[in-house]
């Protein structure tokens, strides 16, 4: 197994006819087990390039390589996603009817046949996350950092490969910002987690090993 | 968890568009299933005419879509009773006129012979019945003579310019005769100057089982050309008041239907327009097209199915209801054939997948990435 977990190879995005480079001939590589950081002002393609990695979107021109597959051989990329990604967002996107346990257990509707195996292992994963007190609170009955917890849990509902982060504290006040980067810090350091993570914040990025800086759809440093 | 949870959990969600939703198919399945159910209780009450009076066989000019239209020679009788199988043959002759005197027009006019037959059946409730000397009066049926404000003594002008007197009020057990007025053969066949006409016969066969009523039948129609003979059943189904009164259900479903199919895809259609970027979060976290299509019309036929439970509910009230009113009890039975309502579920099924298919498509048309930009 190569060491690169995911590749993009020359990977542009464009919008409009062409007339928006959101990602230009973007090349990169993710190691196993690696955080990476990508910093960059508004605008400058980091959910686009975050979005090509984790199979969301498919890029205009070049590939993405996961696990040296090309991504364009996936025919369905919810597959791909279901079991190799997770997704952790700004706004959380808790479906807001469902408890903290069920909402965990949401993605392993397409991997986990067995309801209860779902059940038991939504609650292993909320202890993981700290949040073992609140399996039966609604996301409005929940802090927003809990519910970003809560969010964490069910991107590692399947045992992801890889976990994309897009400013994952965007919403959050800077003690519940630190609390989460902990949180995925000790993911990465304990379980060797790969985490690719957007953020604003310099003294967040420098949880990560690694930091791209972009501008233009291109990667500066 | 099962998907069924999340299916209830967002159902529940918007309890006011749910319930509009429902009330939306409640009320289709109510038209459809009191409406049909309604039909149905005419052919069945229309049906025991007949049966009531064990005819097996209904003889008409081959062709007469109407009972009315139809014209035999009286004589036929003669040869048709002479018939192997036959037991008992009786003519008929049946007119439609207008009243002057109320408002009901299209008034059904029987022409019987008299004896032991169908009139000598008759339940008198008021008044006699027809004799043999009689000439120039009428009984009236229940219904009729209610509308119609006649008691027995009174004239009526059964045809503009000859007035009749009334004799006697009969209660048939169904609405068809009850709403209709009874003269003998020979008066009815002067009055429209229709001697030695009939428009039918009604025969009573031995045996009855189908294999001989169908020899019999095959028999008569040797006797005569353009002779239509039909097993009662079929000869009540196709006939004009029970198609039109079949239609008339219909139409009026078909369009309570297409309401409840537009109000089930609009209150469905904003529930999903709401959600995008919910949709746009499952297809990023793993779920497939196919599962968020299935969640949305499995919400879709919970809400249809709820609507038929309730819309069976007012069906029930509603002929319940008419049953007890004294202008449409003799019309409506009250009850409600297990069929109808199945019928009544199939189409709120069919409902909901109709109206979520459309917003389901509409749901994942949406590439996440765009979904997750909606606000
Ligand atoms: N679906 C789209 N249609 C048109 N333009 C788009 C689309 N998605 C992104 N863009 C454009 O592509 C560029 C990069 O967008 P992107 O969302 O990747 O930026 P970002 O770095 O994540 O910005 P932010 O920090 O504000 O989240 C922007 O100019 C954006 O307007
Ligand atoms: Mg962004």
């Amino acid at each position: 197994m190569s060491d690169v977990l995911v590749r993009a190879d020359r990977v542009s995005k464009t919008y409009e006819d062409g007339r928006i480079h959101a990602v230009a001939e973007v090349s990169l590589d993710i190691r196993r087990g690696e955080f990476v950081a990508i910093m960059g002002r508004s605008g400058s393609g980091k959910s686009t390039l975050l979005n090509l990695l984790g199979g969301l979107d498919r890029p205009s021109a070049g590939a993405i390589f996961f696990e040296d597959q090309n991504l364009q051989t996936y025919g369905d990329l919810a597959w791909f996603r279901a079991r190799k990604l997770g997704f952790v967002f700004q706004s959380f996107h808790l479906l807001p009817v469902l408890t903290a346990l069920e909402n965990v257990q949401i993605p392993m509707f397409e991997t986990i046949r067995s309801a209860a195996r779902r059940r038991e292992r939504a609650s292993r994963l909320l202890a993981l996350v700290g949040m073992d007190g609140r399996q039966n609170h609604l996301p409005k009955q929940l802090s927003v950092g809990e519910r970003q917890r809560v969010a964490v849990a069910r991107a590692l509902a399947n045992e992801p490969a890889l976990l994309l982060a897009d400013e994952p504290t965007g919403n959050l006040d800077s003690e519940n910002a630190l609390e989460i980067l902990r949180l995925l810090a000790r993911l990465h350091r304990e379980q060797g987690m790969t985490i690719v993570m957007v953020t604003h914040d310099p003294e967040l990025a420098s949880f990560a090993q690694r930091t791209i800086q972009m501008k233009d759809g291109r990667i500066v440093a | 968890m099962h998907l069924t949870t999340v299916v209830v959990r967002n159902v529940f969600r918007r309890p006011a568009r749910s319930a509009l939703t429902v009330a939306g198919v409640s009320v289709a399945v109510a038209a459809v299933v009191a409406l049909v159910g309604i039909a149905r209780g005419f052919e069945r009450s229309l049906r025991a005419v007949y049966e009531s009076r064990g005819v097996d066989l209904m003889v008409v000019r081959a062709g007469s879509t109407q009972r009315f239209s139809s014209v035999l020679d009286e004589s036929l009788g003669e040869k048709i009773a002479a018939t192997p199988g036959v037991a008992e043959v009786l003519p008929g002759l049946a007119e439609v006129v207008a009243s002057e005197d109320g408002d009901m027009t299209g008034i059904v006019v029987q022409g019987l012979p008299l004896g032991p037959g169908p009139l000598g059946r008759l339940q008198i409730v008021s008044g006699r019945n027809l004799q043999p000397g009689d000439e120039r009066v009428v009984l009236l049926g229940r219904i009729l003579a209610q509308g119609l404000g006649k008691q027995v003594g009174d004239m009526v002008e059964v045809v503009k310019g000859h007035a009749y007197r009334v004799v006697g009020i009969y209660d048939a057990s169904n609405v068809f005769e009850n709403g209709s007025m009874i003269l003998t053969l020979k008066d009815l066949q002067r009055l429209m100057g229709r001697q030695g006409e009939v428009t039918h016969f009604t025969v009573i066969t031995v045996p009855k089982d189908r294999q001989s009523v169908e020899q019999v039948a095959e028999r008569i129609r040797a006797l005569a050309p353009n002779l239509d003979v039909l097993p009662m059943r079929e000869y009540i189904e196709t006939s004009v008041e029970i198609r039109t009164a079949r239609a008339a259900a219909w139409l009026t479903s078909t369009i309570a239907l297409i309401i409840a199919a537009i109000v089930m895809v609009i209150t469905m259609l904003t529930a999903v327009f709401e959600r995008t970027r919910e949709f746009a979060i499952l297809q990023a976290i793993g779920w497939r097209q196919r599962r968020i299509i299935q969640m949305i019309l499995m919400e879709a036929v919970l809400l249809a199915a709820a609507g038929a439970v309730v819309g069976t509910l007012l069906a029930i009230l509603l002929t319940q209801g008419l049953a007890r009113l004294p202008q449409t009890g003799r019309l409506v039975s009250g009850e409600i054939a297990l069929d109808v309502v199945l019928q009544g579920f199939v189409l709120a099924l069919m409902l909901g997948i109709a109206g979520g298919l459309l917003p389901a498509w509409r749901a994942v048309r949406i590439a996440p990435t765009e979904g997750l930009r909606h606000e």
